[in-house]
């Protein structure tokens, strides 16, 4: 075991003194932010400046304008967030495993007196340790900060995939990954290109709508005229009818009765119905009101979303996914490895 | 009575002489010439094996040869040692009559019309055997 | 059988790499107690064999049993008990030699650190010292001593004399005997250049493209080997008893290194005595396993 942590010891240094430098600069940030949008969402601002006097006006377009300088940097913030994990996995698991075996240190190791089952069970537990030990407080300060400093609504994509426990699932599954295709590889640098490649595939599967939207269960909220809901307790401002924190993902016009969610062709079509109802003109004026086309059509102006209640549901669906990945990965290891050329 | 003479081996790969018995000759040249006397010890096996590059099966065997022949003597626990025992006396009359018993023989083998390569074969072969049987 | 008397034991043993046969018709038997040499030119088979001895590979064809056991990669047991030395002699780069022991001491229960550092106490190499450090020769040094420390009933060793400039070749050699002096270990190991241990080996296993063509004790071997030259006559006949491993012929005459079955009597014939070195060239010349001295190659005529 100590074999291990020596032979990763300066990876994990170097990482966990990077995931250290950012964390405090997201804590400062987010301090920061979160000062600012508490200034912003109080009086005399409340989430708008219209109606206010010069002065007050002035602040709070102060105050927005620095609220927005410092949301261009929650970008790195995210991106940052996205690919550390990943890459502090992969890189531990090419290490671990392909290195050994470029360097033929594994023919070293594989004939001392212990098992190859054990030298692999060893580089696991070490390994996993000391991505859980880094990870576990660096995701738990990345969701504090996706909070404080307002950056959207957590079962956002974006901000969905740096916080709560899914980067720590992903640096293990990571990790495994590139320790079995380091067995197949036999070279670090090739097995580096491939896992991330792959996992790649995976990662982008999750984070485009596609995947956690079926897992999800879609509710469905009625747009109620323009609907801008002001000054909800968390400071989202959500136009339409989607509640505040929630994923609104699409927008439509809809039958009362409709269950599901119609096809993009359906949609389409509903929509060109209800705009050549409201592009009609009569003397140059529109011709009917807004309402007046809905009523007509028999249509009613939805939002589909997901809510904040989904949030841990769909956080086990997809950390447990690659902590599952990572276990059948595991068992294939262990079976490839008593096999493996030397 | 010294317990590490200045006994220093030396192996010649190059000459035909195996290399147990260039050690053997080594030390019954040492003890011919005085450097070895009475009761001297000779070098561990791992000493040897640590002077120069050499199988210690190797040592061993000459050490058993030299026992054999009657030059030196092992004891137990402590190592080799030149041996005190005189044969001096015995050696001699053994020499003789071992010497005549074998000019019979090569006067027999003559008699047979066996050549002389065949005859050192013969004693090559038997040596070899003999050799064989003792390790 | 009672007692193990044979450290390792192949039948019809062989290994295949697609398309080729990295080794075919193994079929040795090695004491117990030697140093055996497995001589060949690279590619003849000796990284190989010591691979699939050590536990490394699996055989594709035959049997092996080393220590009476089979050395399969999926058996744990025989590992604490062979040592193995890897041609390529790997570290752990960034290690230091103490790190290295401890490395040592943590994966072998056998391990004893004290034999460790008085080996290279000996070879005055600083615990301390980083391997990537070290010379060429000092870090063969290490990588042998992490063999000897866990004290092993055998050690196989994959051209340990290689590579290594004369003076470090002498002390790893030295090292390795004292070893055997103490612990009375087998050793196994390969070499392209018989004369860099011909010193230490008492059994000699000669591998000529993936084959093995001989395979004895040291003494036996130089005791029934000669070489028969003659002048001039091509059709002189050879005495009965007579197998020939390799003849060479030129303008002059006939010169063969055979192995003498009987002795016997043919004044024609000049008969010497051939080294160690002369009698394993003769059979990697050949080529092919001579049971019956058919096989004659005539590669090389002229003098070597």
């Amino acid at each position: 075991m100590w074999v291990v942590w020596r032979q990763q010891r300066s990876i994990v240094i170097a990482f966990a003194l990077l995931a250290v430098v950012v964390s405090v600069w997201a804590l400062i940030m987010g301090l920061h932010e979160q000062t600012l949008w508490r200034e912003y969402l109080s009086a005399p601002c409340k989430g708008e400046f219209g109606g206010l006097t010069t002065s007050d006006a002035k602040f709070c377009e102060h105050v927005q304008l620095s609220l927005y300088n410092s949301g261009k940097l929650n970008e790195v913030v995210i991106g940052f967030g996205m690919t550390f994990a990943p890459l502090f996995g992969l890189i531990l698991g090419v290490n671990a495993v392909a290195h050994e075996i470029e360097q033929k240190t594994n023919r070293l190791a594989w004939t001392q007196s212990g098992s190859r089952t054990r030298w692999l069970m060893n580089k696991y537990v070490m390994s996993v340790a000391s991505l859980v030990v880094i990870l576990v407080p660096l995701c738990w300060l990345l969701s504090w900060w996706v909070g404080a400093a307002h950056v959207a609504p957590r079962i956002m994509p974006k901000v969905f995939a740096i916080s709560g426990f899914i980067e720590v699932a992903c640096g293990i599954f990571c990790f495994v990954l590139a320790v079995v295709v380091g067995l197949f590889v036999r070279r670090p640098g090739w097995s580096l290109a491939a896992a991330a490649v792959l996992f790649a595939a995976i990662f982008l599967s999750f984070f485009s709508s596609g995947v956690l939207l079926n897992l999800g269960s879609p509710s469905v909220a009625v747009l109620q005229g323009n609907g801008v809901e002001v000054g909800s307790s968390s400071g989202f401002i959500v136009p339409g009818g989607a509640p505040a924190n929630s994923w609104p993902f699409s927008e439509g016009f809809i039958t009362k009765t409709e269950k599901g969610i119609p096809s993009t062709f359906v949609l389409n079509r509903s929509a060109s119905h209800v705009y050549r109802c409201e592009d009609a003109r009569k003397n140059g004026k529109p011709a009917h009101s807004d309402t007046y086309c809905l009523k007509h059509l028999g249509l009613i102006d939805v939002q589909w979303y997901i809510p904040d209640s989904q949030y841990w549901t769909l956080q086990s669906f997809e950390g447990g996914f690659y902590l599952i990945a990572a276990a059948l990965l595991v068992a294939l290891s262990l079976y490839v490895v008593r096999r493996a050329k030397a | 009575m010294a317990q590490h003479p200045s006994l220093t081996f030396r192996l010649d790969h190059q000459s035909g002489l195996a290399p147990y018995r260039q050690l053997v000759d080594q030390v019954r040249h040492a003890v011919r010439s005085g450097l070895l006397r009475d009761g001297d010890q000779l070098p561990s096996v791992r000493d040897v094996v640590t002077q120069i590059t050499i199988n210690p099966n190797t040592v061993h065997r000459a050490y058993r040869e030299l026992e054999h022949q009657g030059i030196a003597e092992g004891r137990a626990g402590l190592g080799t040692f030149i041996t005190s025992r005189s044969r001096a006396g015995s050696n001699a009359s053994e020499r003789a009559s071992l010497d005549q018993a074998l000019q019979d023989w090569v006067a027999d083998a003559r008699r047979t019309g066996l050549d002389e390569e065949t005859i050192r074969e013969l004693i090559r072969s038997a040596l070899h055997q003999d050799g064989k049987v003792r390790s | 059988m009672i007692e193990e008397t044979s450290v390792l034991e192949a039948v019809n043993l062989g290994k295949r790499y697609r398309r080729t046969w990295g080794l075919q018709d193994c079929t040795l038997t090695i004491p117990k107690g030697r140093v055996a040499a497995l001589v060949g030119p690279n590619g003849s088979g000796k990284s190989t064999l010591l691979r699939m001895a050590a536990g490394l590979s699996e055989p594709s064809v035959g049997t092996l049993r080393v220590l009476g056991q089979s050395p399969s990669p999926g058996i744990d047991d025989l590992r604490e008990r062979v040592g193995y030395l890897d041609q390529d002699r790997p570290l752990y780069k960034s290690f230091r030699v103490a790190e290295m022991l401890r490395f040592g001491e943590m994966n072998n229960p056998t391990w004893s650190m004290d034999v460790a550092k008085n080996h290279l106490a000996h070879l005055d190499i600083p615990l301390r010292s980083r391997v990537s450090d070290l010379s060429g020769g000092q870090q063969a040094q290490v990588a042998l001593t992490l063999c000897l420390a866990k004290q092993p009933e055998l050690l196989l060793l994959d051209e340990p004399a290689s590579a290594l400039d004369p003076v470090a070749r002498e002390d790893l050699l030295r090292l390795l005997m004292r070893q055997v002096a103490d612990s009375e270990s087998s050793v196994v190991l390969s070499t392209h250049a018989l004369s860099d241990v011909a010193a230490i080996c008492d059994y000699v296993i000669v591998l000529a493209h993936a084959r093995v063509v001989l395979s004895d004790d040291t003494e036996y071997i130089v005791e029934t080997h000669r070489i028969l030259s003659v002048v001039g006559d091509d059709d002189l006949a050879l005495p009965p008893g007579i197998t020939v491993v390799n003849e060479q012929r030129s303008a002059r005459g006939r010169s063969l290194l055979v192995r003498v079955g009987l002795p016997f009597n043919d004044d024609r014939w000049l008969v010497d005595r051939p080294t160690l070195e002369e009698i394993v060239l003769a059979y990697l010349r050949a080529g092919s396993p001579h049971r019956d001295g058919r096989d004659v190659d005539e590669i090389e005529s002229g003098a070597r």
